[in-house]
């Protein structure tokens, strides 16, 4: 088997445990994160604990950033950033996948 | 009758070489290899057939890989996927791992986790980006970005 193909391989079965957590994720926690997209839209920032480390979201006018703290807190750093749109109606329709998204990402191991 | 018209033709044809000779030489000599061996590679971006499978949906991907030939602290590894507009191109999503501690000399890194879920099938053409920041032997180093090979026309809207 060349490189390639085992690297595509691994690549397959990376996703599909990936993406069968995200599945399961959304669909077990659908109203917490509409719930949270409410409250993210409203107060423009957010902070939450996912497994062992700590999440903030702020929203901007097209998007949203994602930001992880380390060390318990004290310090984030940027970890991602999604376009959800310029309406508010786009940004509740697509912020519950984004923070599905983040917590598949946690939980998976933010390294994979 | 000479090929060549004169002494002196000839003179000034071997100093010639001997100046072209001594010019390669010295250019040879004034460049400095890189001190490193790292890269980055970017893969196309293209539809994930896992979550399409699991789920029904569609999601554009970007995958990444960069190997180093020095061992590498506090790599942070960052993936943008962006979307070609009309007057401008968009940036749909962005990642960076932060490998916190040493990665080895040699090691393989993979960034495979930037994907954007897809809002319909409008055809669009998106494109990726992958740059990284980290620390050899007490240096802060960064490589330019690198751009996908190709530009890649997806039946994903976003």
């Amino acid at each position: 088997m060349s490189q390639d193909s085992a690297e595509n391989l691994n690549d397959a079965v990376r996703d599909d445990a990936y993406f069968a957590l995200f599945g399961e994720l959304i669909s077990q926690n659908s109203s917490r994160y509409e719930e949270q997209a409410s409250s993210l839209l409203k107060e423009g920032s957010l902070v939450l604990r996912v497994d062992n480390h700590w999440v903030k979201y702020a929203i901007d006018r097209s998007g949203c950033t994602c930001d992880i703290s380390y060390d318990s807190g004290k310090t984030f750093s940027k970890y991602s950033w999604t376009r959800l749109g310029w309406t508010r109606k786009n940004k509740e329709k697509r912020l519950p996948a984004f923070f599905a998204q983040t917590e598949a990402d946690v939980k998976f191991g933010l390294e994979n | 009758m000479s090929i060549f018209p004169n002494k002196f033709f000839l003179a000034n044809l071997a100093i010639v070489c001997v100046l072209i000779s001594l010019s390669q030489n010295t250019s040879a000599s004034q460049v400095t290899p890189p001190l490193t061996k790292c890269y980055i590679r970017v893969d196309n971006p293209h539809l994930s057939k896992s979550l399409k499978r699991l789920k029904g949906f569609d999601a554009v991907k970007v995958n990444a890989v960069s190997t180093c030939d020095r061992d590498l602290v506090n790599l942070k590894f960052t993936v943008e996927i962006k979307k070609k507009g009309f007057l401008r191109d968009y940036e749909i999503a962005e990642r960076t791992i932060d490998f916190g501690g040493v990665i080895p000399a040699n090691k393989r890194v993979a960034h495979k986790g930037t994907w954007v879920r897809c809002e319909n099938s409008r055809a669009s053409r998106y494109y990726g980006i992958a740059y990284a920041k980290g620390t050899i032997d007490g240096i802060n180093v960064q490589t330019l970005p690198v751009i996908t090979e190709k530009i890649v026309l997806l039946p994903c809207g976003t």
